[in-house]
């Protein structure tokens, strides 16, 4: 999701958002009609499917076992409503099809097999899917010789399957750049005193730290200044007390150092002087604190960001005057 | 050819998913004993409608020396009981590439079991070998009992055959050629014409293997019987020849079981 920030328009990312929201309601409608089911492991990979099925993967939807085709291979089964919705939603079948899952008479079974025509190989017995994937990329690249791609989400705990990394050394071995491994991480461990880079690239010019309602300001600035070629580095602190000093720095050097901190809190004792701490025995770092400055007053949120400093647009003025000084 | 170094899962699961979309016809081989080690992915397999075909070589106790880690007497049992699978057991090297194109051609799973000795040529191109029709390779008028063996038994079931004779007593021997589905009918109509005795011998477990296939299809028929001869211990390690007489699978004991059945 972060790489493809970069490279999405923002309105097709909005309606990707959209449709990954819409898989999971689907999911979540179809688990619970059932009675039984794995709706949580369905949205946990809901933007995964949308951006997949929806801008990444080329397949001709009347002809899901098209020889050009894509494949997608759902390694982790259990997650099948979301592939069920993904291909309702697509438009294969009619949505209303969803509420049949796990029935006797429907095809939606609790796990995918190849009985509906949009399923290659049958998973649900856990760390399998990437095998059989890696025998279709290398189909594809040496036998069919076509740039056909395969596409494979792997839950988080069936990588620990030693078949698994079998398909990885195998894969590695010959050079499958047409399988593309996805890892569904939804516990994404968080720690305290550790921070989260959100946003990266290799040219970034300011590392901007910002939690919650401002770590999205950061990021719609981020998305704002890329438009005329200005990578910044975003960071999610977490926590402020531990700060993860180790982290702030060492991004804070990588982008000539220099810091914005973005805080919807006064300007003492908050976000922004707990990084001033954390860099304050470092040389040649700055840092410039976006804060509230005075006694707010009533009107709509977007609108009080904006007029007391803490939005995306006064981000990226902090961004503009610090390169420009 | 595809080299998939140690790590059998992998193989199994690489050989389904070349098979998707109809885009190969797969050919997994590796030992018989490790494709256990893949039970699952080939159970999945199924699940699959794949149509992947499987080789397990160097299968039974007949492989001699490297003991019983490397013994595959677990693999028909295991292949006979995933739905809609045809098992082969040839016999020599005319019936094992026959047995390669019928995989080949044949929808569902489809498991080959070769073994390590070698074998003398025991039919010609021309035989038409097809799935499901056993072969009666010896034959009188006046056999006495059914003997029922594949590759290594069947050779060790046409040595005893020569032995008996010299007393007089003459044997049918036949060689399924497919353990599923198996030949029913022919099996049948020999065990009639021996006297409903049937001795089967095979360098497997007793259990879901030759045997038991041959006592499910004459389950419906009164007088017939039928008399195991299988591996009923975990092996060792030995000259091929020792092990399957000190696993009462070879001529001798097939001669001796023939003779017991006989004096009863």
């Amino acid at each position: 999701r972060v790489v493809m920030a970069g490279t999405i328009d923002s309105k097709t990312k909005q309606t990707l958002k959209d449709i990954a929201n819409k898989l999971r309601i689907h999911s979540i409608n179809s688990t619970t009609a059932a009675g039984t089911g794995h709706p949580t492991s369905c949205c946990s990979i809901a933007e995964v499917m949308s951006v997949l099925f929806f801008n990444t993967m080329k397949y001709t939807i009347s002809e899901p076992r098209g020889a050009n085709n894509d494949r997608f291979v759902l390694s982790k089964g259990h997650a099948a409503p979301i592939l069920y919705a993904a291909w309702a939603e697509a438009g294969l079948f009619p949505e209303s099809d969803l509420l049949n899952l796990r029935k006797i008479d429907s095809d939606l079974e609790g796990h995918p097999t190849p009985r509906l025509n949009f399923v290659d190989v049958a998973t649900g017995s856990l760390g399998q899917g990437l095998n059989c994937a890696a025998g279709m990329a290398y189909t594809g690249k040496y036998i069919d010789k076509a740039d056909y791609r395969v596409f494979c989400v792997i839950g988080d705990g069936e990588s620990a399957e030693g078949s698994v990394w079998e398909a990885m050394a195998f894969s590695s071995f010959y050079k499958l750049d047409n399988l593309v491994a996805i890892f569904d991480s939804p516990d994404d461990n968080l720690q305290i005193g550790k921070a989260r880079v959100v946003r990266k690239s290799d040219s970034d010019k300011v590392t901007v730290i910002g939690c919650c309602v401002t770590l999205f300001e950061a990021l719609k600035a981020a998305d704002k200044l890329a438009i005329d070629g200005v990578n910044i580095r975003v960071i999610d602190p977490f926590t402020i007390k531990p700060i993860d000093a180790e982290t702030i720095r060492s991004n804070a050097k990588e982008t000539g150092g220099k810091i914005i901190t973005v805080e919807d809190h006064y300007p003492e004792g908050g976000l922004g002087e707990a990084v001033c701490s954390a860099v304050a025995c470092c040389r040649d770092i700055t840092v410039k604190k976006l804060a509230v400055q005075e006694v707010p007053r009533s009107g709509k949120s977007a609108e009080l960001l904006e007029k007391y400093g803490i939005s995306a647009n006064c981000i990226v003025k902090a961004v503009n005057q610090i390169l420009s000084q």
